[in-house]
């Protein structure tokens, strides 16, 4: 039961501010970030017209990002693509990352969700104001009346603490119950199978969702 | 009362836990899986060939509707069998607001998640061919709108395993039990509310000229809708976070 | 249990203040937007052409259905952080 309140931390100072760091996550989301970049290169190395498997999953990948995200914002313009795409596939090894023994997921720390989330906030909000005009965006929070302005903006931050309190509190939520259930029947039995539950199918539905939502907000947003 | 001592209290207040816990969370499942047995009866009065493939889906459905009463009992065994020896007031208070988050929480996860499965069950007797995609989406539609209760076993756990705190006062041991309350109700509304969505999407599949083809983006559009009726839950997963970290 | 000053008592209504609040305002924006979407699911199964449309709104409807949601989560936060008692 020990291991949930334990986090690794490495504190330092900076410019006369204490700085404090989860070196688990650091380390877990650089190492996500090296296994994505071995596989772009392992898909793109030689591509070919008749492609060998993994340039065929790739491109399938690519493909269906490419589709989905096009109908939600509903425009022809790729701009987000890349974007939708890799934060997608980089939260899904994240939330995977929990069942390799020793290793633990990054999204378990707020930090992560957060910090994508706050991401998405200004991602969306630049993009109002580009598609809508600085006027017209700022009209939008008097809806329907000029005092509900502050409530407005209540509600747009809101946004940020669902979006990253969904994940966080999905993937913590499934770590902390493995943790029980595991402490409770010594790990024979259960594990496994609560892993392939909240690792493989909660972790790929809240990554999709995350996903899913911030394109969403944007195409809200924008129209 | 005067010659109650403190360890009686601190018992009464875990056993109490315990009975809230399963006592409210065993409620929901109940009245909806029986919901669901019925209208798995009803579709094989209509379609009596059709018995043993609706058996099937039925208690497929139903045991995924019986995740949230599961999660309940764990929480009244821990409250129950734990070791309370020594236990001070401020968990026994926690112990009281983790079984009522789990206990209220599964309440109406019982009949949010069993939504799905009576609407499933009739569609498959009227269209036999489709049982794949109400199946798929019934399943995801269950286990979307199970989310909420898995915050309220969160919450359910950190009380209970929260340290003995031995100069904790009165508003510490009011914050754990309104923690508990906060995350317990919070969890009702929009687990219910992620119910009738799921069960709205098996419904929609069913007015599609081509049904098969619509899957996908009904599933998308259902999980988008469920995702964003559960941030009422996450808003009282916040304000439970703080009441408990506050103590 | 004996010695609980005026100051306590009204901190831990305060606390308490804010747990109902939060708790109980979930249940309304909950249920309706799952309302919403459902019938955002259903509308899309009759007519799929309009998917675009019909999410959008339903995403609108929701987040002004949220609204009551976002003011009990405000009370709460104000309960818990400006009532010192």
């Amino acid at each position: 039961m020990e291991d949930l309140t334990r986090i690794a931390t490495y504190s330092f100072e900076l410019f006369g501010m204490r700085l404090t760091v989860n070196t688990e996550t650091v380390f877990n989301t650089w190492l996500i970030m090296v296994a994505l970049f071995a596989l772009s290169l392992i898909a793109t190395r030689r591509l070919q017209k008749l492609p060998n498997p993994a340039q065929r999953l790739a491109e399938l990948y690519v493909g269906f990002m490419d589709k989905l995200t096009r109908e939600t914002l509903e425009t022809t313009s790729r701009g987000y693509v890349p974007l939708v795409a890799t934060m997608f596939v980089f939260l899904l090894l994240c939330n995977w990352l929990g069942i390799i023994p020793g290793l633990s997921e990054p999204t378990k720390d707020l930090n992560t969700p957060l910090s994508l989330g706050i991401m998405g906030f200004f991602l969306t909000h630049t993009a109002a104001i580009r598609e809508k005009g600085i006027v017209a965006y700022l009209k939008d929070y008097c809806q329907p009346f000029f005092i509900m302005a502050p409530l407005n903006v209540v509600g747009e931050l809101a946004k940020v603490v669902s979006i990253s309190f969904r994940l966080f509190g999905n993937i913590l939520g499934g770590a902390i119950i493995i943790a029980v259930v595991s402490h409770m029947v010594y790990s024979l039995v259960l594990p496994p199978f609560l892993y392939v539950f909240f690792g493989l199918f909660v972790g790929t539905i809240q990554a999709f969702v995350f996903t899913m939502l911030t394109i969403t907000y944007i195409s809200v947003a924008i129209k | 009362m005067d010659s109650v001592a403190a360890s009686e209290i601190v018992k009464t207040l875990y056993l109490l836990g315990a009975a809230l816990a399963i006592g409210l969370g065993a409620v929901g499942a109940g009245i909806g899986i029986g919901m669901a047995g019925g209208a798995a009866c009803e579709g094989m009065g209509r379609q009596p060939k059709m018995t043993s493939e609706l058996f099937r889906s039925m208690l497929i459905g139903q045991a995924a509707a019986s995740t949230p009463p599961t999660f309940a009992l764990v929480v009244a065994i821990l409250l129950l069998f734990g070791n309370i020896q020594g236990a001070t007031l401020i968990q026994g208070f926690a112990a009281l607001g983790a079984g009522i988050s789990i206990g209220a929480a599964a309440f109406a996860s019982g009949v949010g998640s069993s939504l799905p499965v009576a609407w499933a069950c009739e569609a498959i007797a009227r269209q036999p061919h489709l049982r794949r995609p109400f199946m798929t989406l019934m399943l995801l539609g269950q286990a979307v709108s199970q989310t909420p209760v898995i915050f309220a076993l969160m919450i359910s756990f950190m009380l209970i395993f929260l340290p003995a705190k031995p100069d904790a006062g009165f508003v510490e041991f009011v914050a754990v039990l309104s923690a508990g309350i906060c995350m317990g109700f919070g969890a009702m509304g929009p687990s219910v509310g992620s119910g009738i969505a799921a069960e709205s999407a098996i419904i929609g599949i069913r007015h599609h000229r081509n049904p098969e083809a619509c899957v996908g983006l009904l599933t998308r559009v259902m999980l988008l809708g469920q995702a964003v009726a559960q941030s009422t839950s996450i808003y009282a997963l916040v304000i439970s976070l703080v009441l408990v970290m506050l103590v | 249990m004996d010695g609980i000053t005026g100051a306590e008592l009204i901190r831990a209504a305060a606390l308490l203040g804010a747990g109902l609040a939060m708790g109980f305002g979930a249940i309304g924006p909950g249920i309706g937007e799952g309302f919403a979407a459902g019938k955002a699911c259903e509308a899309i199964g009759r007519n799929p052409d309009e998917a675009g449309l019909l999410t959008r709104t339903m995403l609108v409807g929701q987040a002004v259905s949220e609204s009551t949601g976002i003011y009990a989560l405000v009370v709460a936060l104000l309960l818990i952080f400006v009532v010192k008692g």
